[in-house]
């Protein structure tokens, strides 16, 4: 039995330091999904946690047999179509400074190399923010997260082809958006 | 002829034909990032890249942008979202916990409350109301079906209904349970029984109640028989008892001469 189903067993069981465990080590993934959804940085925070509240209870649910990453990111586009389905149903009441691209936060020091990533980061999450919400999530599963066509075909309930073809139109539209930002990326950087 | 003059050429005679063959290229520089391109093809992109110098750059991007798009699979949300989602999940466990140790108390609790039994009986004959009155219900029907049945020749009416409502196994099983029953309690039921049909029919027939000797029918009985059959017999007659003297008292309401049988049969129920 691996880590993770050891850790996700503990889970069912009802064991707090291994869902603790759970949440530590996909927070990153949950949260950079649900920041391509949202777009919003705060916004983002609280629906990875709506996110994890629902992990926590549809923990029976999961089958095993199957990976855990494309039923974690079933349950993530779940509810970040819920969550933007309430944010448009009712508008937040605060203001909201319209920023279609915020920026990436980030905590850690930036040494050189890390400016370079993030700088190529921050330009390509600006080109997604450019994208249709169909393209963008199709990059999200395939090129982000790195689910196979089979499995973001069962997340979306689509054909295995019509999720090839989406994929390689979704990423001409973003190196288009990367080129009309920056027409030299690809080139200056290794 | 020099270079320039060679690519004005062939971009005149693109323009003049099939226009820019960009399109067609940018597709198979995406397309070789899910499968290996054929090998013809791999050659022509190249020739057109070579001279292309915007599909060179869109090649360029697109060799470059897995490594990024990588980079965006985890974003750090800080040591402050770890707490803060755990501490979100505490409350809501425990308002779960709650809620179910809390159940049962709050049920006992309207349990005690004055007002609910009055509360619960009006519930109660709004749901009865809906169930047998309302036009759309399924069950409208059912009070004028009980009422036809009281009405007829209820016992026998009520094991037709009974039957028919049954599935067809269960009526064979009962039949031939009924058919065991009868075998095992053998002439000494079936003589009672006519005896008391008898008695009753005459009893009837006479306008007076059945009195009270059938029980040294019962009493021949008990030797012979085992506790149930004995039992039952008890019953029944007890149950007859009843009838006969309902049906002695009707027709000595009704004169019951005028309702006699010319034949002098009985009467059954």
């Amino acid at each position: 039995m691996s880590d993770l189903a050891l850790i996700l067993e503990r889970c069912r069981q009802g064991d707090e330091l291994a869902w603790e465990a759970l949440v530590r080590q996909y927070q990153s993934r949950v949260y950079a999904t649900a920041l391509q959804y949202v777009r919003d940085a705060d916004e983002a925070l609280d629906l990875a946690q709506d996110i994890f509240v629902r992990v926590y209870t549809h923990l029976d649910t999961f089958e095993g047999h199957k990976t855990f990453l494309p039923w974690l990111l079933r349950l993530a586009r779940n509810a970040a179509i819920d969550h933007l389905r309430r944010r448009k149903a009712r508008p937040p009441r605060r203001d909201v400074q319209v920023e279609d691209n915020p920026p990436l936060p980030d905590t850690r020091p930036l040494p050189d190399a890390q400016w370079e990533s993030k700088g190529r980061r921050q330009l390509v999450n600006d080109a997604m923010g450019q994208l249709t919400s169909t393209n963008r999530e199709m990059i999200l599963l395939k090129e982000i997260q790195g689910l196979n066509l089979k499995e973001i075909a069962e997340i979306l309930g689509i054909p295995v082809g019509t999720v090839k073809s989406r994929s390689n139109r979704a990423r001409l539209e973003l190196a288009r958006a990367i080129l009309v930002l920056d027409p030299s990326a690809g080139m200056s950087t290794p | 002829m020099n270079d320039n003059q060679r690519e004005r050429m062939v971009q005149g005679v693109l323009a003049r034909t099939i226009g820019s063959p960009c399109g067609r290229a940018r597709a198979l520089i995406s397309a070789q990032s899910d499968d290996p391109l054929e090998k013809v093809d791999t050659s022509l992109l190249s020739g057109h890249t070579a001279h292309c110098p915007s599909c060179r750059s869109f090649a360029a991007v697109m060799a470059w942008l897995p490594r990024p798009l990588v980079e965006l699979a985890e974003v750090d949300p800080g040591e402050a979202f770890t707490n803060a989602t755990l501490r979100a999940m505490l409350p809501w466990r425990q308002r779960v916990a709650r809620r179910l140790r809390n159940l049962g108390e709050e049920w006992m609790a309207l349990m005690r409350r004055p007002r609910f039994a009055w509360e619960a009986a009006y519930i109660g004959a709004a749901i009865i109301g809906l169930l047998f009155a309302a036009p759309i219900s399924p069950l409208r029907d059912v009070p004028g079906e009980a009422l036809r049945v009281a009405q007829a020749n209820p016992v026998q009416a009520l094991v037709e209904v009974s039957r028919r409502q049954l599935p067809a196994t269960v009526v064979n099983w009962g039949d031939a349970a009924w058919a065991a029953t009868g075998e095992r309690a053998g002439t000494i039921t079936r003589n009672w029984r006519d005896d008391l049909w008898d008695r009753l029919g005459r009893a009837w027939n006479a306008g007076t109640p059945l009195g009270p000797d059938t029980a040294e029918l019962g009493a021949s009985l008990r030797a012979g028989r085992g506790n149930r059959i004995r039992k039952a017999i008890d019953q029944i007659k007890k149950d007859f008892y009843g009838i006969g003297t309902e049906l002695a008292t009707a027709s000595g309401r009704n004169n019951p001469h005028n309702q006699q049988d010319s034949s002098g049969e009985r009467h059954g129920c």
